[in-house]
């Protein structure tokens, strides 16, 4: 036999621990600060980058991709290495990895509160930029097959082929989603329009929840726990089938963020049944995880790595049977729009995802720096911190979203809304807001408690860059004709086993997908339905700049409590011109979509100014800038032309001077209307263009009503 | 018919995945479920000032 001696990566392995701390910090800080902007809007200071409507989409692709992404990083690295016991393929893979991501995040940092954002939820980053995230991935990728190739162990322990699966099908779900026809450097639209961009888009978010968030923490899982509790994971055949039953099941069940919208109903009923099948595999890896624990739970009560990871590991099981409740209809009915989504996704961010990093974190520095963790005393703290934080975030907010959830469907007894006014729900809450913010800054404390500890223990060590182990080189199994088991044969090959993973995710995308494209009963239209003007087109962009979607929704569910409340349903046949569709997922506002024509042109100017000065209590934050802010016209063409190539049907040289004429007449209507109210505004000011915008939605049908030109 | 399909393909699929898994051999699955515990830095003692908390 052939012993080689090789040595594990450290270095990459500790930098990635340091980013994720740092990140996790930062993330967790503009959490905290959205979460204050809730209950008192003048906390941005009535300064444009930081409004709720910039910083939410900053605190979710920091929290999602800086926080979890570079602790994923951190453990794959870690456990890769050690699983293959081989060194990773290619240290400059590694390190462009590395500093490639850390620079994403950093674009990010700046693009998002400057206002560069596409709008789709946990893909708002525009185009450069995910052009940057694909390179960076793919040589991820490349690394870990590379490594995977290389492997002087003969087996694929489970944990790999979690690795694997989030590997390929966040390649695909990124690439699909971010289809977008650029306008300039840092404008583009989605290729795809309404209904479908909606069902794409949530094919993507809800499996960007299964595929960051969960696989590959699940990998993680499957490596550290044993290693931490020094026992075999409970049953390992358990983990094949947890493993083939989530990355098939886990794919058909985007459509659940869309239950009761213009999305056909077919395509809403399989979302649900395999959301609820959903449960089944995830409730075998939770068992499978604490099961590993048998025997051992004397550890937990010492050693706080332990404890983070039981509750990770809880929080994931507690997650994942809510996931599924939520997407029972009614169960939706009541919860969609409301804080309950809010809540449910804290309970595994901060339960699952947080706590299994500060586990790594805890099991991980001591081993780095050849000591021992500074206190275990105070990451114990930290663990009582953390879960207090968590029960104080979460608690409050499942209150919140249920209280809103009951009060916007409440009629009294003559049948009529028993709160109408929108703001009463939410002024009604906002204690709820409050409370969460405490919780949230306990869970802060606690992790700054953390790097403390972490740093302390690293001074008191000493970093050993490379370990150097010893393996037998790997042999290839001589191939026997018809020896061979197909398992066998399935983990010595990872490029077959990787196909048959892709097939795996890709049957459900395809199932949901295709059918919306290929058959037009799917979106029937509706022939009053035009085109934004150009005034329009521009004040939708500023609304997607500011994030509204972000508390507004554009999608109005049948049921009657809504169609009392904003007016007719929702149809599929109004967003066909809708690149890209902002139906958005929350409302801590009242829904948009039959805006247009509510209320006089001079009530959305002194709105937008101060929220308050129109509707006392609003939570709103001032848009005063847009008031002088001058609108970018030179912008148009360009948009435009974009516009047409994704498939909204603008003549040909429509932008190059009949537009700006368009534009001009439609904003001197506006500046006209404004005088009525005795406000004098400058025609190329942002308000305008934001004005026609929020005065066209929902007007297409109103004007002619139910010419439903279905086929 | 879609419905139909997809419910083919499901069944399809879960059958000959619980099939294979459970054909897997008891020593086979021992090794699989070890591999972690063979490999790694040792675990450092546990601190004296350990506390329970």
């Amino acid at each position: 036999m052939n012993i080689e001696t090789f040595k594990y990566d450290n270095r990459i392995v500790r930098a990635f621990a340091i980013a994720t701390v740092v990140w996790g910090i930062v993330g967790m800080l503009v959490g905290l600060l959205a979460a204050v902007e809730l209950f008192f809007p003048g906390a941005n200071l009535n300064f444009q980058f930081i409004t709720f409507g910039r910083i939410r989409p900053l605190h979710t692709n920091a929290v999602i991709f800086a926080f979890v992404g570079n602790g994923m990083f951190m453990g794959i690295y870690y456990s890769l290495q050690r699983l293959c016991k081989a060194r990773m393929f290619s240290d400059f893979l590694s390190w462009f990895n590395f500093w490639g991501w850390q620079l994403i995040i950093v674009a990010a940092a700046v693009t998002l509160p400057l206002g560069f954002t596409t709008s789709k939820e946990y893909a708002e980053l525009e185009w450069p930029i995910k052009v940057a995230i694909a390179v960076v991935w793919i040589a991820f990728g490349v690394n870990l097959f590379g490594t995977i190739i290389k492997r002087r162990e003969k087996h694929m322990y489970v944990a790999i082929w979690f690795y694997i699966a989030t590997v390929v099908t966040i390649t695909v779900l990124h690439v699909t989603n971010s289809m977008t026809m650029p306008a300039g450097w840092f404008k583009s639209y989605s290729m795809y329009a309404g209904v479908q961009d909606a069902l794409v888009q949530w094919w993507y978010g809800h499996n960007a929840v299964a595929f960051f968030l969960t696989t590959p923490y699940l990998g993680l899982m499957y490596y550290f726990l044993p290693k931490a509790a020094n026992r075999p994971v409970f049953s390992y055949r358990l983990s094949i089938i947890h493993f083939w039953a989530l990355v098939f099941i886990y794919i058909w069940a985007g459509p659940h963020h869309l239950l009761y919208s213009a999305l056909p109903d077919w395509a809403q009923s399989l979302g649900m049944v395999f959301s609820l099948m959903l449960i089944a595999p995830s409730w075998g890896g939770m068992l499978n995880g604490l099961l590993t624990l048998r025997g051992a739970w004397d550890k937990v009560r010492q050693d706080p790595m332990l404890k983070f990871m039981v509750a990770a590991v809880t929080a994931y099981g507690m997650a994942t049977l809510e996931g599924p409740l939520l997407s029972i209809k009614t169960v939706n009915s009541l919860s969609h729009y409301s804080d309950w989504t809010i809540a449910h996704v804290h309970t595994g961010a901060l339960g699952w995802n947080g706590f299994l990093t500060f586990s790594m974190l805890y099991y991980l520095f001591p081993r780095l720096y050849k000591t021992q963790l500074w206190s275990t005393k105070l990451a114990n703290y930290h663990f009582w911190i953390a879960m207090l934080g968590m029960i104080f975030y979460v608690l409050p907010i499942y209150v919140a979203g249920i209280t809103e959830g009951l009060m916007w469907k409440q009629f009294n007894a003559d049948g009529f809304l028993q709160y109408p006014n929108f703001l009463e729900t939410i002024v009604h809450v906002v204690p709820m807001f409050e409370l969460r913010a405490i919780g949230g800054t306990l869970y802060i404390v606690g992790t700054f408690m953390m790097a403390y500890n972490l740093y302390r223990t690293a001074k008191a060590g000493e970093f050993e860059p490379d370990t150097v182990a010893q393996a037998a080189a790997l042999e290839r199994d001589p191939v026997v004709q018809g020896k061979l088991s197909f398992h066998r044969m399935l983990e010595g090959k990872p490029m077959f086993f990787t196909v048959l993973a892709i097939v795996a995710i890709l049957i459900g995308g395809l199932v949901e997908v295709i059918p919306m494209y290929l058959i037009k009963e799917n979106v029937p239209t509706i022939a009053s339905v035009k085109p934004y003007t150009p005034l329009e087109v521009l004040g939708r962009d500023l609304y997607i700049r500011e994030g509204c979607l972000g508390c507004h929704s554009q999608m109005i569910r049948p049921f009657r409590s809504e169609t009392e409340r904003y007016g007719e349903y929702s149809k599929a046949g109004e967003f066909v011109y809708d690149h890209p569709f902002l139906w958005g997922s929350e409302r801590k506002g009242p829904d948009l979509a039959r805006e247009g024509g509510k209320y006089p042109d001079a009530w959305h100017y002194n709105h937008m100014d101060d929220p308050r000065s129109t509707s006392p209590g609003s939570i709103m934050p001032r848009y005063s800038w847009m008031l002088t802010q001058k609108l970018e016209r030179d912008a148009l063409p360009a948009r435009l032309a974009a516009l047409r190539r994704v498939g909204v049907p603008y003549p040909e040289g429509f932008e190059n001077g009949p537009a700006q004429k368009d534009l001009d007449a439609q904003a001197a209507k506006v500046v006209a209307n404004l005088k009525l109210g005795s406000i004098t505004a400058a025609p190329d000011t942002e308000i305008v263009a934001l004005i026609a915008y929020l005065q066209r939605l929902g007007t297409d049908i109103k004007s002619a009503p139910a010419i439903t030109a279905a086929k | 018919m879609y419905g139909v399909i997809s419910i083919c393909i499901f069944v399809a699929f879960f059958t000959g995945m619980l099939l294979w898994a459970f054909t897997k051999k008891a020593n086979y699955l021992d090794k699989m479920g070890s591999l972690p515990l063979e490999s790694g830095e040792q675990e450092p003692k546990a601190k004296s000032n350990a506390e329970e908390l």
